[in-house]
């Protein structure tokens, strides 16, 4: 477990390494230093200061994700001529790629290419390794890019310095001054640095269940809705090519490929469907795509606290770990809630951490994410149409009471969750303290610490008898998947609500629970019904219905931009921190703009998820995507690129299709591009036309 | 099933009750053929309204302004500080000295000088101010601006209801529209005179026409195979949507075809350009308006802790002519009867100086400015006493402004809109008419 072995880290690193704070001091060093906070970031990179030492105030590592996709470039000027050191800065750690690709660049030209072992701690001193010695010409413009291709660890990037030869003693003391130098929080050196509190890890022991749980098979399922809703099953499949779009976009969170589908329609296996989904759901997009969604689910309700803004990289990071890895759900969700740590190092702590510790906020959210109850209004009152007094609201509550959060400025990975050794749940105007009590009745002593309080209540939140948690999971997905949940909205099976065909629900559920709540073994029964497979929806306003169209998540329209067009996922430089500007927020990636404009809360029921002026406005306008809508030939488009070498023009509009919508064209509207193709005259204009079309068409931002 | 029209209706108030819509749903037939005369009523009802309807411009001191050196000036007072106090229009009601050009204008204002409120932090202030409910961790209460724009939703308008000029200054603190949802967020324009991104078309209208007339085809073939329902939600937008950046009124978003002297009145600072694009926006039938005044240094804004001496008569150098040439432009064009002006922040500051004329947060007894909209105006309400400490006359409560606010725009605090949890809220819970400025 990768962020279990990087809080072992900071513990070592807080006892051994000297405490290396460079930044303010380090400003007459002499030569140019370029520090991560000046580099231009292509992708996500996520910032750091867990393991020292590093140069100013963090270092930034990739996540280990995206691999290939994301750079760091450090420019910087020869300030006079001379002979130069060039010195590479990095934090070591044995969860580092060894293989870390470093280019070095002067006005474009590739000079030289380094192989950089972050596993090493760096030797030419403090956090710098020397990359080589050159002589440059004043005025000299590099590059330094650190790039991700090819690695399969974190890869750091921290900074680049150029030293002047003549002047390297000088630089080399001081980086011995600041590492000598004493650690800034205790000062007094009789006093021995405070322990940190012992972090009580919980172990999860899954309660164990008196009842049988049986898996279910595709026709089995297949059957039992058959004989809910004749038809629903017996309906036409859907064809090949659609069948993997809706798949690929459903584990992936893209569409296919061009080869992908190519490859798929000449397959002639008997099961070839089935293949595909076990291939897809051992990719590495589908741990990210779902990571993603439940992001998407639990962020859309956590509010930012003032000055610091939420970074869901490290959560998003773990939660793919945890669905690659096919981790039991009911494991993960424990971890969820028993997390102990800062947000960056210890991912899961994100629920409670982001929730900021607020006991009544995180009892509301956890029974309606996992659970799909709301007792959120029982906060102040009786539950006003079901059978819940305050009690059962403040009985939850109680289990979260006793965790405290300590809430950093800026910078949401030092976000941190503790335990308080006190503190009680109350009633406004009542008497008492509350004591924990689970949905079931339990009640629990008030003796039990704060781990143990929330290990009790994870315990049984996750546990096989408790029907609500499993039947959660597989209507979630169940909604995503086919459209609309036995429950809708997704997170209400409470008393009024309506849930269609609930024994249908529990055997799924109890399918779950019987494959040890390992998340593929509930895409593969799902996907490979007749039911996930119809071609097209009975009636839409029906309940229990299958191949409803659904609008694409935020991720998923981004991700498909990416694979029609190649669209980049460009950050602008970050904001610097200054006297006049306190609190600079985050620049917003293209990912992230994408996500602004089409993201949305997937526990909402689908009429709530309207399409908007700013999607409208960002597909039809936006100069990113545009810029992709060129066919000039001495563009490196895929549209240049398409039409250069496919002369013929309805093979190139059959290829076009092939790429954003992932099917071929039908006849008609061959017919229509060809119409188009012929008024407009120019072929180059023609195309741009049609390949803006396809991107705006109601069908690109839709699974159907 | 209700969901399904949280968004479109509305009554003679503005908003359809729940009940009139159950009513409907028991007579209506299935509830995916929303039924076209109950759209088109809605649609027409909103149409009227916006037509009888006013419009509302919020200009927001961002961080808290200061009562002593804006309009409740405390001459002879230790708390007053060197700012000296000028003579306005109104006879006997004075500004501090940094406000030569607003004073000339005091006639067309209501000062309300003794509001009062509990919270004295900004992120709860800005909640409870922006929106007229206190701080809720459970529920997003929707900025005042998406209320006014989910009253007013009118589908065919090809402007935005709901317009933003500036940022705020610390971007965590903001507070948008909530459980209202996208449609109802603000439309944002960081730099007034610039317009806003994906807004201009990259291509010639006429090959952007073009575009949308295939697009138009091709989506057909994908409503022919059966999915006419997403294709007709995505054509009723992107229908709205070339309107509006085909529409030549999105030059109003272009200052530079205003006389260059007016817009020197206005100052030419972030704040005074905003102010007369929130003039260009009402002139073409926006909604509702918010200006943002930070005084463009920092993003310290109004919060004026330190340095109070050099910043706060900055601050007030750059709101002073804006407001005082929004007040006048608006009346000259006949626009003022039908706007609602409205000038504050989320509190006022300490009457204890700091040495560096610095004042820190003051939520009890603070300012807010009416104007416009048959607002009862060239008069002060309440007072606090010698040395600006405590309200003495006619405390005013935050929801009051709100219950006010919606008394000059015609719309019903008691109505209710749904939010996506299926929870009823008022437009306004609480508070009372501010009957003075009637």
């Amino acid at each position: 477990m990768r962020c279990i072995k990087e809080a072992g880290f900071i513990l070592l690193a807080f006892l051994v390494a000297p405490a290396m704070l460079f930044g303010q001091s380090f400003k007459d060093a002499p030569g140019v230093i370029v520090d991560d906070v000046d580099a231009v970031r292509k992708g996500v990179w996520t910032e750091s200061n867990s393991l020292r030492p590093y140069l100013g105030a963090m270092y930034i590592h990739d996540g280990n994700t995206e691999k290939g996709e994301k750079t760091v470039t450090f420019d910087l000027k020869v300030p006079k001529a001379g002979q130069y050191l060039l010195l590479f800065s990095y934090s070591a750690s044995s969860n580092r790629d060894k293989k870390v690709p470093v280019k070095l660049l002067s006005s474009g030209d590739l000079i030289e290419a380094f192989v950089v072992d972050e596993t090493k701690r760096p030797t030419w001193g403090g956090s710098f390794h020397l990359l080589g010695e050159y002589e440059w010409t004043e005025n000299r413009e590099l590059q330094i890019v650190v790039s991700t291709e090819g690695t399969k660890q974190y890869v750091i990037a921290d900074g680049v310095w150029i030293v002047p030869v003549a002047e390297v003693e000088k630089a080399k003391a001081s980086v011995k001054k600041l590492a000598v130098a004493p650690k800034p929080k205790n000062p007094d050196p009789k006093k021995p640095a405070p322990k940190p509190a012992p972090i009580k890890v919980v172990e999860f022991k899954p309660l164990p269940s008196q009842q049988k749980f049986a898996s279910l098979s595709p026709s089995e399922l297949d059957k039992m809705l058959e004989e809910k809703v004749p038809g629903i099953t017996t309906g036409e499949l859907t064809t090949d090519e659609h069948f993997l779009r809706r798949a690929s976009l459903d584990l992936l969170g893209r569409q296919p490929t061009p080869i992908e589908l190519l490859d798929f329609l000449r397959d002639n296996s008997d099961d070839k469907r089935g293949l595909a989904i076990d291939r897809m759901l051992l990719q590495e997009e589908y741990g990210r795509n779902w990571a993603n969604f439940w992001v998407d689910v639990i962020g859309s309700r956590q509010q930012e606290p003032q000055l610091t803004f939420h970074d869901y990289t490290p959560f998003r990071s773990w939660l793919k770990t945890q669905l690659n890895e096919d981790k039991s759900w009911n494991e993960t969700v424990f971890k969820m809630m028993t997390a102990q740590g800062k947000v960056g190092s210890t991912p899961e702590a994100t629920f409670i951490g982001f929730h900021q510790g607020n006991a009544n906020r995180i009892a509301g959210e956890v029974t309606r994410v996992f659970l799909s109850t709301k007792i959120a209004c029982a906060e102040c009152h009786d539950h006003p149409f079901e059978d819940m007094p305050q009690e059962t609201f403040h009985g939850i509550a109680a289990f979260f009471v006793r965790a405290e959060v300590k809430v950093a400025q800026l910078d949401s990975n030092g976000i941190e969750v503790k335990s308080k050794t006190k503190g009680e749940q109350k009633i406004d105007g009542k008497k008492g303290d509350v004591k924990p009590m689970t949905l079931a009745g339990d009640q629990y002593d008030l003796a039990l610490a704060d781990v143990d309080r929330r290990a009790t209540l994870g315990h049984w939140l996750v546990s096989a008898d408790n029907a609500k948690f499993s039947k959660t999971y597989v209507n979630r997905v169940w909604a995503r998947l086919l459209g609309r949940g036995f429950a809708d909205p997704v997170d209400d099976m409470g008393e009024n609500a309506n849930v269609v065909a609930p024994e249908i629900l529990e055997s799924l559920s109890h399918h779950f629970v019987a494959n040890d709540f390992k998340p593929r073994a509930v895409f593969r029964l799902l996907m490979a019904s007749k039911a996930y497979q119809q071609a097209s929806v009975m009636d839409e306003d029906k309940p229990l219905m299958t191949a409803i169209a659904k609008k694409l998540r935020g991720d998923e329209v981004f991700d498909s931009l990416v694979q029609a067009i190649g669209i980049e996922n460009v950050t602008p430089a970050r904001e610097k921190k200054t006297s006049a500007v306190r609190f600079p927020p985050p620049p917003k990636s293209t990912r992230d703009l994408v996500n602004v404009a089409f993201g949305y809360d997937p526990s909402f029921a689908d009429n709530l998820i309207t399409r908007t002026m700013k999607q409208a406005m960002f597909m039809m306008n936006n100069p990113q995507i545009q810029a992709h809508v060129d066919a000039s030939e001495d563009k490196e488009t895929m549209l240049a690129t398409l039409l250069k070498a496919e002369k013929d023009d309805v093979k190139a509009v059959a290829q076009l299709y092939q790429r954003v919508l992932a099917r071929n064209p039908t006849d008609r509207e061959t017919k229509i591009a060809k119409e188009h193709l012929a008024s407009v005259k120019d072929r180059n204009a023609g195309f741009e036309d049609l390949l803006w079309c396809l991107l705006n068409s109601a069908e690109f931002t839709t699974k159907f | 099933m209700i969901r399904s029209f949280w968004d479109i209706g509305t009554t003679h108030h503005g908003t359809v009750n729940r009940r009139a819509f159950l009513g409907q749903m028991m007579a209506g037939a299935a509830v995916g053929s929303l039924s076209v005369g109950w759209r088109d009523m809605l649609v027409a009802q909103a149409a009227e309204l916006k037509k009888q309807g006013k419009s509302m411009i919020l200009l927001w001191m961002d961080g808290g302004p200061s009562q002593f050196e804006t309009f409740n000036p405390k001459p002879g007072s230790k708390n007053q500080g060197p700012a000296k106090e000028i003579q306005t229009t109104l006879p006997g009601v004075n500004f501090a000295e940094f406000w030569p050009e607003t004073a000339k204008v005091a006639d067309k204002m209501a000062i309300i000088r003794s509001m009062r409120s509990n919270e004295a932090d900004h992120f709860r202030a800005i909640k409870l101010v922006r929106t007229g409910y206190p701080i809720n961790p459970s529920i997003a209460y929707p900025t005042w601006g998406s209320v006014v724009a989910q009253q007013r939703h009118d589908p065919m308008f090809e402007m935005p209801a709901f317009v933003r000029i500036g940022k705020p200054r610390i971007k965590t603190r903001d507070v948008n529209s909530g459980v209202l949802g996208a449609r109802y967020e603000s439309f944002k324009v960081d730099q007034p005179g610039k317009i806003p991104d994906d807004v201009v078309p990259t291509v010639d209208p006429d090959v952007l026409q073009r575009r949308l007339a295939l697009a138009d085809k091709l989506d057909g073939e994908f409503a022919r195979a059966g999915r006419d329902r997403v294709v007709e939600e995505k054509k009723a937008i992107y229908e709205r949507t070339s309107r509006f950046v085909l529409s030549p009124k999105v030059k109003v978003f272009d200052l530079d075809d205003e006389p260059g002297k007016l817009r020197d009145q206005y100052g030419r600072t972030s704040f005074g350009q905003g102010c007369l694009l929130a003039r260009r926006l009402v002139e073409t039938g926006v909604s509702f308006v918010e200006v943002f005044s930070t005084g463009g240094r920092n993003d310290a804004g109004w919060d004026t802790h330190g340095r109070g001496f050099v910043d706060t008569p900055n601050l007030c150098n750059e709101a002073d002519p804006a407001y005082a040439t929004l007040l006048k432009d608006l009346e000259q064009r006949g626009m003022l009867e039908n706007t609602l002006v409205v000038w504050m922040g989320e509190f006022g500051r300490t009457p204890k100086i700091k040495k560096d004329g610095g004042r820190d947060h003051y939520a009890k007894g603070w300012l807010t400015c009416f104007s416009g909209a048959g607002v009862k105006v060239g008069q002060v309400i309440g007072a606090t006493d010698k040395d600006g400490i405590d309200v003495t006359e006619r405390p005013v409560a935050v929801q009051d402004l709100f219950v006010t606010f919606c008394h000059f725009l015609g719309m019903n605090p008691a109505d209710e809109y749904i939010t996506p949890e299926e929870q009823p809220l008022h437009l306004v819970k609480g508070g009372e008419l501010i009957k003075e400025l009637i």
